[in-house]
């Protein structure tokens, strides 16, 4: 019995934080003079009232999914990664640069496939700098991988206004993709992008479950998180544990990248990524780290995500912006309750 | 170069460096303390609008200063509750509170002002005039200094992060060292915001502090944990800021104009490298983090 509460205390943290969360924000949207309720209901409506709407949360969390990941699996080594955002940057941009110079007679599977990848390396790639001057040398990754945020903002900016500005738009964004190369949009959602993205997403969190449950790297992940020393007497090199773990969290968001890349903008535009990487903390502080719990965190900010944007037309006094406070507050009462434990006691 | 131009361009440098100096200033408090400190960026975009905010409201730049520095030490409090009270994991109860910045003041613009993005400009007389970012930042540095070196509350700082069992000992609670560390260093980094917004800027505009909190954290470990070397560190991203506004739209022989999108990742390049090579020979408080 004991031991069926303690498995179940984790699931009522996040549905406490959760729902505490909406409290904050109505009391702040009642502050601000709206009435919460009218708030609450234009949210909801504004997530789920159409198809369109549906498809949109759909396409959302297929990229939520992934950057929750990429915070969760270097969790899973007792490092943290709030680098997300520049991450997807770095992968967006690698993503159009692929897709816009592969052979134009390559078959669309394969040219996909490769957009894909190379997405997904360049992200890995890049947080892996942040993740590898952690390991080996001791500089905390949470500056190394906000400093890389502000970088990948400038350099992505840079190579897209200075060398791969298209020529039809007045916009900083690269030319189009050929059709024929991005992701299929299901046909139900009335034209949102909701692509096979979702299932790539979801099947990168099966992944991520199967090697955190079933394999011995898996193992390992844990064994640093829990006791570096410990790890490092077993015989596990703990610089190249966290290094991967960084790595592999950091390649995740090249899936997010390709969701929106190749789901739906079908070019790289520049601040094309409206903080999705920040919005990874919350999903795996509310999925608690663990793939299952990411998946469902992942589909319920992105329709707080969409549903918040209806307020910049519905509601006259707060903004989207009030999804943020709501995410705020879900982490600060997650992390409150949670012993999360990250190596930063052994940093240097 | 003439001297007298190098002299205006060292206190043009120490003057950008100053929000810089305070918020590592501010770390030190904390970090010396034992406890981890990657809330600076929140308390210092706090400091900002509330600073600007209050000035703007009061008219006047130096209650603005104040207010700001008040409301900061509340939030570092907060942070307080958190991570000495509820032994929440610092770095993830630090990114909390930036989050709780990041999108918070933007609902609270909108209420007070119907936009998000800004505070209303500050009049000149709201604003502080050039000298006082520096004053205040080099006064701090040597107060600091001071109570580090020659008072015991320096000395039980110091042991609170290295040895706390010893300060236990003595009599000396480590839990209650660290509280009042993480609210000066709250109040501290939130008047580094403020002389961005009343000072160096003539209003609060959205992330106006552009991780400048997470510099002065690399600049806080560069400096190895001391006020001095802490400050000489945050003066090297003041000449880099300087060298950012003096490098936009120059052309440099065979390779054209600096693109203003390089010129601007220059100090978070540096602070990469910092990371990279210097910082990981630094020694940190020996408990820190495990408080």
């Amino acid at each position: 019995m004991m031991q069926q509460l303690s498995k179940l205390k984790p699931f009522l943290v996040s549905i406490m934080g959760l729902a505490l969360g909406l409290l904050a924000g109505s009391l702040v949207a009642a502050f601000a003079g709206e009435n919460p309720l009218d708030v609450l209901m234009i949210m909801v409506k504004g997530a789920f009232g159409t198809l369109h709407d549906q498809g949109m949360v759909i396409y959302f969390a297929s990229i939520l999914i992934a950057t929750g990941l990429a915070v969760a699996i270097p969790f899973q080594a007792g490092v943290f990664n709030i680098g997300a955002e520049g991450q997807t940057l770095i992968g967006a941009m690698a993503c159009a640069l692929a897709a816009l110079h592969l052979p134009q007679d390559l078959p669309a599977f394969v040219a996909v496939t490769v957009s894909i990848l190379a997405a997904v390396l360049a992200a890995g790639v890049w947080g892996g700098i942040a993740g590898a001057i952690r390991a080996f040398r001791g500089g905390h990754e949470v500056i190394g991988s906000i400093m890389l945020n502000f970088i990948a903002a400038g350099l992505t900016g840079w190579l897209v206004v200075g060398t791969f500005q298209t020529s039809d738009s007045q916009n900083p964004e690269t030319a189009a993709i050929a059709e024929q190369w991005r992701l299929g949009r299901f046909p139900a959602f009335d034209g949102a992008p909701a692509t096979v993205a979702i299932l790539i997403s979801l099947m990168a969190a099966v992944i991520f479950w199967i090697v955190i449950e079933k394999t011995r790297p898996g193992f390992r992940l844990k064994a640093v998180r829990q006791s570096p020393d410990a790890a490092q007497v077993a015989g596990y090199s703990v610089a190249w544990t966290r290094f991967w773990a960084f790595f592999a969290g950091s390649a995740a968001c090249g899936l997010a990248a390709a969701a929106m890349v190749l789901g739906e903008a079908g070019r790289f535009r520049m601040e094309m990524s409206e903080g999705f990487g920040f919005l990874g903390i919350p999903v795996a502080l509310l999925g608690r780290g663990r793939p299952v719990g990411v998946v469902f965190a992942a589909f319920l900010f992105a329709a707080l995500h969409h549903g918040a944007s209806a307020l910049d037309i519905e509601a006259t006094k707060v903004t989207r912006d009030l999804a943020q406070v709501i995410a705020a507050v879900v982490v600060i009462f997650v992390v409150a309750q949670a012993r999360f434990k990250s190596a930063n006691g052994e940093r240097r | 170069m003439d001297s007298l131009s190098l002299i205006e361009l060292f206190l043009s440098a120490l003057r950008f460096a100053a929000p810089l100096i305070l918020a590592a200033v501010a770390g030190l408090y904390s970090e010396r303390s034992g406890v981890i400190q990657i809330a600076l960026e929140g308390f210092m975009l706090f400091g900002a609008f509330v600073g600007a905010t209050s000035a703007h409201i009061l008219g006047d730049g130096v209650a603005g200063l104040f207010m700001a520095s008040g409301f900061g030490m509340i939030v570092g409090m907060f942070y307080g509750v958190l991570v000495l009270k509820l032994k929440a994991d610092q770095i993830v109860a630090g990114t909390a509170i930036n989050m709780l910045a990041w999108g918070g003041i933007p609902v609270v613009s909108k209420m007070l002002f119907d936009v998000t993005s800004n505070t209303p400009a500050l009049e000149a007389s709201e604003r502080l005039p050039n000298w006082v970012p520096i004053v205040v930042a080099l006064t701090v540095v040597a107060v600091t200094y001071v109570l580090i070196q020659k008072t015991s509350f320096g000395l039980w700082l110091t042991v609170a992060g290295e040895k706390p069992e010893a300060l236990r000992a003595a009599g000396v609670s480590p839990a209650g060292v660290r509280w009042i560390a993480l609210m000066i260093s709250g109040g501290v980094a939130a008047l580094g915001g403020a002389l961005l917004s009343i000072s160096l800027a003539s209003s609060y505009t959205r992330n106006m502090t552009a991780g400048r909190g997470f510099m002065a954290l690399a600049a806080l470990i560069l400096g190895k944990w001391k006020p001095i070397p802490a400050c000489i560190a945050c003066l090297l991203f003041g000449v880099c800021e300087v060298a950012q506004l003096k490098l936009q739209g120059v052309m440099i022989p065979g390779f054209g104009v600096v693109p203003v999108q390089l010129v601007q990742i220059l100090p978070y390049a540096i602070t990469m490298f910092l990371l990279a090579g210097v910082v990981g020979e630094s020694r940190a408080p020996a408990k820190l983090g495990q408080s």
